[in-house]
């Protein structure tokens, strides 16, 4: 794939499609932001520092030619957010959350400090925000059966958002242990990892966009959870 | 590509087809589980409704039955009280000077009267001792007593005798769209028909007072109250009306 020059920024058309895709979210978030929920505010806040993190790794790319340290930044973050989102969708979490949180920053630090540096790809720290996220989805899910509501599921924000991150994370983490497996025998067939990893990112910011959308809509109707 | 290369390609792929498959199947039998607690949910939510329906309107019986108790056994006595008194005093005064005396009990027999039929038409229990059409022709006389109306009561023959809660529910739904017809919309003539042909009930209701355009306005508390107390029956609510032209409301039961 070709990269280009934007802004004195290298770009690929792959990158180039998804800060556009992250530009508009973040713009629709910023002019509903007042009328949302503070659920869609805190994924909201993901749209942005997503974006905020793209930009940068973009800008490494021409001035360092790597664009891995911010996402060293980003994971943390993520999670913390992940679980922020979990509390307000969930209404608690409490100790086992707290708990659940602070190993998975303490590793993802830790891992950024003594055992995958700022310079090389977070393998590691991706992998324990997927199974954090897959673990939350899962006690979203439950949550969505055991705490009913006469929302329709489509209307649900919690819906989209434990969908988009439940899919995203599963596939992240089986293509990350067999492209960390099979490295060694599969240089020739890298580019269609990438292609795959970036149609998820797609799909994952448009369900975010969707749960957003919905929880707009609804509470223009004065329908929110 | 050797061959350990082409199995290394081919397992993550088949690894990963299985993968996606379980995802999209776990979402799937997601959605299915979700809809069906959400229909048990509302069907939960319905009943729970219609339960609650059901005391508040057995409530509202009780507290109208308390009242009608109170008209006839304090009210009525006292006006009956009173008559007697003025009796004796009709008595005692000469018969020049009792005009105002010879007045003032025809109106307290007119009292008496009204504080009557109002105490029969509050108390559920009459439904059972005069019966449903005897209950709203009492009802109509009196607001034909009251009022300058034109009401016009037409019953079939062979009419059901109805009981229980069908007939306290088609009772009160009577008075309420009568209430609301010479009340609220400046009618100046009610029509009331009760008919019963291939085993359906129907109460029909209608008048020459200002109607609404259904599909313009919004549905007012007493129409869902009427809405609400059907269903409660298994009746249907008919209702026909359009600004300047009147209103006919049907309650049909399958009896």
């Amino acid at each position: 794939m070709n990269n280009f020059s934007y802004l004195g920024v290298v770009m690929t058309p792959r990158s180039f499609v998804q800060l556009t895709l992250l530009l508009l979210i973040s713009i629709y978030c910023l002019l509903n932001f007042r009328k949302m929920s503070n659920a869609a505010r805190l994924l909201s806040s993901v749209i942005f520092i997503s974006l905020i993190s793209e930009c940068l790794a973009r800008y490494m790319a021409s001035a360092i030619g790597t664009t891995f340290p911010p996402y060293h930044f980003l994971i943390p973050i993520l999670i913390l957010l992940h679980g922020l989102l979990f509390r307000q969708f969930v209404y608690g979490g409490g100790t086992k959350l707290k708990l659940l949180m602070t190993i998975a920053i303490s590793i993802v630090i830790l891992s950024s400090i003594f055992y995958q540096g700022l310079m090389e790809f977070p393998f590691v720290q991706f992998s324990v925000l997927g199974l954090f996220s897959i673990v939350l989805s899962l006690a979203q899910f439950k949550e969505m059966l055991l705490n009913r509501s006469d929302l329709q599921l489509y209307r649900r924000t919690i819906f989209w958002y434990s969908a988009g991150n439940f899919i995203f994370y599963s596939i992240l983490c089986f293509v990350f242990s067999i492209f960390h497996f099979l490295t060694p025998f599969w240089r020739a067939e890298f580019d269609w990892i990438y292609d795959l990893i970036f149609i998820l990112n797609l799909i994952l910011y448009l369900t975010y966009f969707i749960g957003i959308y919905v929880d707009v809509k609804t509470a223009k109707n004065g329908l929110n959870e | 590509m050797n061959k350990t290369e082409s199995l290394f390609t081919l397992y993550p792929l088949v690894i990963g087809i299985i993968v996606i498959s379980i995802l999209v199947g776990f979402i799937i039998s997601f959605i299915t589980l979700y809809q069906k607690t959400q229909e048990n949910f509302r069907a939960e939510k319905a009943h729970l409704q219609q339960e609650l329906l059901k005391t508040e309107i057995e409530i509202k019986e009780q507290t109208l039955s308390d009242i009608s108790r109170e008209l006839h056994d304090n009210f009525g006595q006292m006006a009956s009280l009173i008559k007697i008194n003025l009796n004796m005093a009709l008595a005692e005064t000469p018969a020049a000077q009792s005009e105002k005396i010879t007045e003032s009990l025809t109106l307290v027999k007119q009292l008496i009267q009204d504080i009557k039929s109002l105490s029969v038409s509050l108390k559920g229990e009459n439904l059972a001792r005069f019966g449903l059409i005897e209950m709203i022709k009492r009802d109509l006389d009196r607001y034909r007593k009251i009022g300058d109306w034109q009401i016009y009561f037409n019953t079939s023959e062979n009419l059901p005798k109805l009981e229980g809660a069908t007939a306290i529910f088609l009772y009160r739904m009577s008075q309420e769209i009568l209430n609301n017809s010479l009340k609220h919309a400046n009618a100046s003539e009610v029509r009331v028909n009760v008919t019963h042909s291939n085993h359906i009930f129907e109460l029909e209701i209608s008048d020459n007072g200002i109607g609404f355009d259904s599909a313009v306005h919004k549905i007012g508390s007493g129409l869902i109250n009427l809405k609400d107390r059907s269903g409660m029956i298994d009746a249907k609510l008919i209702i026909e009306s359009q600004a300047g032209q009147g209103t006919t409301i049907k309650i049909q039961k399958k009896v």
